[in-house]
């Protein structure tokens, strides 16, 4: 009951949640019959809604990824939940580090290609000590022998005398090693309420160097994801196409009742294949390629350690904050060299944009995606802060040489790509009701999400018909916003005569971060002629700064970088924004999204820090300062 | 016992006719004897049971006949590259191979479920000398009031300051009228720790509102935000748990340091068995490594 009540379904809005209900649509007037408004004295008892955002990375690799490790990486899921809980930890290059603040939730995704290990060999089971080869290897680790019997492994398993009875009994086979520990560094520091362990892996499709990758979720505990093995890239077993996946997961499903999510991330290293429009992997786009896409993947990670990917310069030239860590030479291994005819196949507001016309073609929308940001660090280290930032790989960890060290180098075509391009990006953030495995999870489905590139800001973004000025200028706006309107990730549908789309936003600074410059939203649509456009609004700003009177433009902030120190000040930009804005430029018949970006006042990268920390001179052309910025899922209008 | 006697044996039907099949086929091809340079790659019955077992857990279904095929020539095609190239010593000086074996042996040198299980008192002890670590803070729950601020901060103290004293006049204003600034702020602060509530509101404020008068309005403190009027509503003393409040915290870190602490001595009980010569030139200066350090 109190969830009809708080949420208050206005006959025109409809959140995702109400979108896919069995018994019809429930409106505003149906409600009301059936629950009776009637208040609680306290203002707080029976509201249900989210009252904070959950922080966290949906996306980060320990050892046990096999790049990670080959890089050097020791630390492994265990740690990597530590870390992430708050603790201090030391770094696999030897340094101590710990987060300025724990994270909420962490989803260990290391690649599922190669995660095989041995056997939990040792574990005492009997079948092992039935074996006399087992028995005599357990009596040696026992009586502390350990390094001769793992020499004796390792040799009996590269000549092939390893005993099969061990290696291939159900339960010990090589491959479930690493899973099953995963699956239970998962379960040991998932803490309901305080810190959510997600289970999880990367699906790494990168053939030629075209990055593909998915992350998978399970909103399931141990005793379902334990049932299965991970999807993977290398045939037999797996495929790189992302239509094999989505087969996998609804196998998944199908077999143990779970729900799996998938997150793709780096379009901008996929050499143009991120978001097809035409065809993928060589077959045409179909209804049902388009409607299997739309429901698996929800959700599109825009931002982390190897470049940005809301949107390009070159796609959004009206944009003054689009060239934002922006990694456009190349595929990930430098082997494709970036065209501009790639970029819009490749950046979320082109894809956003794509997805309208696809929508209108086939009746779906591929990319109707929410967004978040994680880290894809390879350290087991969720430390993604300008200055606490520990890199992306081991080698990265912080060092006077890092900051003129090379990332990728790729001879043949000259893709040359430096670790100062890096980013110290970024984080997750979650609308759910509590910190739980299941609450996250669906507020994820329902793409109640939003990213941002490493501070914590809070962001809200409600759309629907009825805003006005002054819920603005309520002590909770955020009960307005649910009782009024849709919140990110939300459908605003049948739009009443006259009325057009307005927004209740708001944004509160990092509290121990920087002061806020902008709150914009971007709104694309298709105009009569079926062409995407896309249009970015400054809708509320700090200090009394006038938009140009030509151009429209709202003059900078300001910078108060002081590079020497890699300090700033707060005397610019302010702690919060709130307005409520209404779209000047609707048209109900021509389809559309929105979505909220809040700026931050410029600060120092962590290349500025390591410069300062380390006394280095940082290369030519080095980015030293930086705007930081959250992104929102959109919310979309869809005429019927 | 002949591998089809294995074969036959293995409950699973379908990994039973499969394998049979496949069987049959590679049989075939080894009726005679292999001369003296060609190797056997033999695809055990152990093999072809892991390879069905990764297939259905993948896909909740076991394979065809024809992707069991696959799989068992993907096994065979992976086999042939792997002997022919460590022939070639592909394996020798390739880094990401070294660091492979590296990492497998960790892992297979990890403790087994006994080493992790504490003996008795073992726990006790390892909770007695981190007591500190196990000290539940001070919690505070409180309702707060935001009052927007220009730089100085001088605007928002004075706005707090007048709505102070109103809510002296009558403690109900706050809920009747808007004496404060809209925020996104938590208008309530569940009970929370001073850590918790500096993540949200900045050290300063956290420093303060724990010192506030409990059941009435106070201020103006100021946060990194603005500045506000602040009401605790609950509090709770900061504590020592015993042991069973706080076992399953204990028990992980006691997990995790004694796997730390296992894993440090297998690596030097494998390192005993090698004599470490370091050459280092003859002409290095005495700080040979050229590392600036943290300023």
């Amino acid at each position: 009951m109190a969830l009809f009540f708080a949420t208050g379904f206005s006959h025109t809005a409809r959140s995702q949640e109400s979108v896919s209900t069995d018994i019809g649509d429930i409106d505003k007037d149906k409600a009301a019959r059936v629950f009776p408004k009637k208040r609680a004295y306290s203002p707080y008892a029976d509201r249900d809604f989210p009252t904070r955002p959950f922080f966290g990375d949906t996306h980060l690799h320990t050892a046990f990824s096999m790049d990670a490790g080959a890089f050097g990486a020791k630390l492994g899921p265990r740690d990597a939940y530590r870390f992430a809980r708050g603790e201090q930890i030391t770094a696999s290059m030897g340094e101590p580090v710990k987060l300025s603040r724990p994270l909420d939730f962490l989803v260990v995704a290391d690649h599922s290609d190669n995660m095989g290990f041995f056997p939990d060999l040792f574990a005492g089971k009997p079948e092992i000590l039935a074996n006399p080869t087992g028995k005599k290897w357990y009596d040696m680790l026992k009586s502390g022998n350990g390094a001769q019997a793992a020499i004796e492994i390792i040799v009996a398993f590269s000549h092939g005398t390893f005993p099969k009875e061990i290696m291939y009994f159900p339960g010990t086979t090589a491959y479930r090693g690493a899973w099953q520990v995963t699956i239970a560094a998962a379960e040991a520091y998932n803490e309901p309420q305080r810190f959510t362990a997600f289970i999880g892996y990367e699906w790494t499709s990168n053939t030629n160097g075209n990055n593909l990758h998915r992350n998978v979720i399970f909103r399931d505990n141990g005793d379902k994801a334990s049932q299965v093995e991970p999807f993977t890239v290398y045939p037999p077993y797996g495929s790189d196409n992302p239509v094999e996946l989505w087969k996998w997961m609804a196998a998944y499903e199908a077999k143990t009742g779970g729900r799996v999510l998938a997150i793709a991330h780096n379009g901008n290293l996929s050499s143009g294949l991120m978001f097809p429009t035409v065809e993928e992997f060589g077959k045409k786009i179909s209804k049902e390629y388009v409607e299997t896409r739309a429901k698996w993947e929800r959700l599109y990670e825009t931002s982390q350690t190897k470049g940005a990917g809301e949107s390009h310069p070159y796609l959004s030239p009206n944009d003054e904050f689009a060239d934002f860590e922006i990694w456009d030479k190349g595929n990930l291994d430098g082997s494709i060299p970036k065209t501009k005819e790639m970029l819009e196949f490749e950046y979320a507001r082109s894809a956003l944009k794509n997805g309208l016309k696809l929508e209108k073609e086939f009746g779906t929308n591929p990319y109707k995606f929410g967004l978040v940001s994680s880290s894809d660090a390879h350290t087991g280290l969720s430390a993604m802060e300008e200055e606490n930032f520990f890199g992306k790989t081991t080698p990265q960890e912080p060092s006077p040489e890092r900051i003129s060290a090379t990332f990728v180098d790729n001879k043949q075509t000259g893709v040359k790509i430096m670790d100062w391009e890096v980013s110290a990006a970024g984080y997750a953030a979650v609308w759910a009701k509590e910190n739980t495995r299941a609450s996250l999870w669906d507020a994820m489905q329902r793409k109640e999400t939003y990213s941002t590139s490493g501070p914590r800001m809070t962001v809200r973004f409600f759309g629907g018909w009825d805003f006005e000025a002054k819920d603005a200028q309520n002590r909770l706006p955020a009960e307005i916003g649910y009782s009024k309107g849709v919140p990110m990730g939300g459908d605003l549908i049948d739009p009443p005569e006259g009325k057009v789309p307005t927004f209740l936003v708001a944004a509160l600074k990092d509290p121990i971060g920087a002061n806020l410059d902008r709150y914009q939203i971007v709104k694309g649509w298709l105009d009569k002629d079926g062409n995407a456009q896309e249009k970015v609004y400054d809708v509320a700003w700090s200090g009394d700064r006038k938009p140009d009177a030509n151009t429209g433009k709202l003059p900078p902030v300001g910078d108060t970088v002081d590079l020497k120190t890699a300090t700033w000040t707060n005397s610019i930009g302010s702690p919060e924004l709130i307005t409520v804005w209404k779209d000047p430029d609707f048209d109900p018949s021509q389809r559309a999204f929105y979505y909220g970006r809040v700026i931050e006042i410029p600060t120092p990268r962590w290349t500025a820090y390591d410069a300062v920390r380390f006394g280095v001179t940082p290369l030519p052309g080095t980015k030293m300062t930086l705007q930081e910025r959250a992104i929102t899922s959109p919310i979309w209008y869809n005429p019927s | 016992m002949t591998l089809i006697g294995k074969i036959i044996r293995e409950p699973l039907a379908q990994f039973l006719i499969l394998g049979a099949v496949v069987f049959g086929a590679y049989s075939a091809l080894d009726t005679s004897p292999p001369s003296a340079d060609v190797q056997v790659i033999e695809v055990g019955q152990g093999q072809l049971d892991q390879m069905f077992q990764t297939f259905s857990r993948t896909w909740q279904r076991p394979p065809t006949e024809a992707e069991f095929k696959g799989l068992v020539d993907g096994y065979v095609k992976e086999e042939v590259f792997y002997r022919e190239g460590k022939k070639m010593g592909l394996d020798e000086n390739d880094t990401i191979f070294r660091r492979r074996m590296q990492q497998k042996l960790e892992f297979l040198l990890e403790p087994d479920s006994e080493e992790l299980t504490p003996k008795a008192g073992e726990l006790e002890a390892y909770f007695k000398l981190h007591a500190e670590t196990y000290k539940a803070a001070a919690m505070l729950e409180f309702e707060q009031l935001f009052f927007r601020s220009d730089a100085s901060g001088d605007a928002g103290e004075l706005a707090a300051a007048q709505a102070l004293e109103k809510l002296k006049a009558d403690p109900k204003a706050a809920e009747t009228t808007l004496i404060s600034d809209p925020t996104i702020l938590p208008p309530t602060m569940a009970l929370s720790g001073a850590d918790m509530i500096a993540s949200n509101f900045g050290d300063a404020f956290a420093k303060a509102v724990m010192q506030a008068p409990m059941d009435q309005w106070s201020g103006p403190v100021r946060s990194t935000f603005g500045v506000h009027l602040v009401r605790p509503a609950k509090r709770v003393a900061a504590s020592t748990p015993a042991l069973d409040a706080v076992r399953a915290a204990v028990q992980g870190d006691w997990e995790a340091s004694r796997r730390r602490e296992i894993a440090d001595r297998r690596y030097e009980e494998m390192k005993k068995n090698y004599e470490v010569r370091v050459n280092l030139p003859s002409n290095m200066p005495a700080t040979p490594i050229k590392t600036a350090g943290v300023k």
